[in-house]
């Protein structure tokens, strides 16, 4: 976009440092508790239990993408 | 599903609709947890208006009755997604008639923490700030223009200024995602003419002792003390989470009657709030987000927000009725 009618608020957008990306692959939705489950070594655990489950708590999540930013 | 179960509308990855889903499972709540984005490809519906509505959702493995709903939940769910195959004209026009008359529905749904409706009413910041002093909480001096000149004016007019996006922080920049936090403005020779392009929201800085997450469920408020332990944190804590100390303030009286003034004229039940503690103790609304982050302040500080929010979906009658 040219910078003449970029939007002045736009240029204080900065790249977070703190995103993380999220392998959905280590994720299951399980349909009888209605939680999401994430691989923990061997075993499938409640995400909640799991500290990407505090990160996302923190950030919020952007599900269809592998990255997850800030949001409070 | 027996009577007296618990709507949670939210999306299928959100950890935090997994405490309190985890929550009611233990104190024995059925549960029907969904999303918007569910609807029509896996998500059915049936309602009957015969006075009052009744009917069901339906998912290929369990099924709520709207008139069995105690408490319903509204935690960011997606929206609704028409198939794929459907033309893009098509395809809006389906995602129109799935928000009035599926949407409608849910807003039908009595006991939301919180209702729709008023999360997005009251994301609107300068109804935020409008209601908050209305309520008799202090709050900066802000300006909202897309005057550059006006812009200039203001920020030298106070000692210091800080410019804020309205809504979203986020930027999708040709595929790189950004974000925009609270930016300290050097001074009214910053402001150009992009100020023009569209509306900007400039604030007075506010020296801070600390800050506040005040969350309020219902009649109970759980304040969580945040200092910046960090350049970037001192000036928006969520640029720079690990450098954010953590501790339980109590709130003081004045300051949680007029909160609750406030959510009250606004119709919510929950709401996550910024507030700026000054040095000399005086408490300065700056933000609230009517569907903000909380369980992470649980883990800090231990606040039972999870447990507050369960009981306040559990309050409702079990016979409640959709209207």
């Amino acid at each position: 976009m040219p910078d003449s009618v970029r939007p002045f608020g736009l240029r204080y957008a900065i790249r977070p440092d703190d995103g993380i990306d999220l392998d959905t692959a280590d994720l299951e939705f399980d349909d009888e508790l209605q939680i999401t489950l994430t691989r923990h070594g061997d075993q499938w655990i409640p995400l909640t239990d799991h500290r990407l489950g505090l990160t996302l708590q923190t950030t919020g999540t952007r599900t269809t993408e592998d990255e997850i930013y800030d949001k409070a | 599903m027996t009577a007296g179960a618990v709507l949670v509308l939210t999306s299928q990855l959100d950890p935090t609709a997994d405490l309190v889903i985890t929550e009611l499972h233990r104190r024995g709540t059925p549960v029907f947890r969904c999303d918007l984005a569910d609807f029509p490809q896996h998500l059915r519906i049936t309602a009957h208006f015969d006075g009052r509505w009744s009917g069901h959702l339906a998912t290929p493995t369990r099924e709520l009755r709207l008139e069995e709903i105690r408490g319903a939940y509204y935690r960011r769910p997606s929206r609704s997604q028409p198939a794929a195959e459907m033309s893009v004209a098509d395809g809006q026009w389906a995602a129109g008639e799935a928000d009035a008359g599926f949407g409608g529905l849910l807003r039908a749904i009595p006991h939301w923490l919180n209702h729709p409706d008023l999360i997005t009413h009251a994301e609107y910041k300068p109804v935020q700030l409008a209601a908050a002093a209305a309520a008799g909480l202090s709050v900066p001096r802000t300006l909202i223009t897309n005057d550059p000149a006006t812009a200039r004016e203001f920020v030298a007019h106070v000692d210091r200024a800080v410019y804020k996006p309205f809504s979203s922080p986020y930027l999708d920049d040709e595929g790189t995602r950004r974000l925009i936090y609270t930016t300290s403005l050097s001074g009214p020779h910053e402001i150009d003419d992009s100020v023009r392009h569209t509306a900007h929201l400039f604030q007075e800085w506010v020296d801070k002792a600390y800050e506040v997450r005040l969350t309020v469920v219902d009649q109970h408020c759980f304040a969580a003390r945040l200092v910046g332990r960090s350049q970037r944190a001192a000036i928006d804590w969520r640029s720079d989470y690990p450098a954010i100390e953590y501790g339980v303030i109590d709130v003081p009286d004045q300051v949680q009657a007029a909160v609750h003034r406030m959510l009250h004229r606004l119709g919510l039940r929950f709401a996550a709030m910024d507030f700026v503690v000054r040095p000399d103790g005086e408490w300065m609304f700056l933000d609230l987000n009517p569907n903000g982050q909380w369980a992470w302040i649980e883990h800090e500080t231990g606040l039972p927000i999870c447990s507050a929010i369960v009981d306040a979906l559990l309050q409702a009658p079990p016979d409640a009725q959709p209207s």
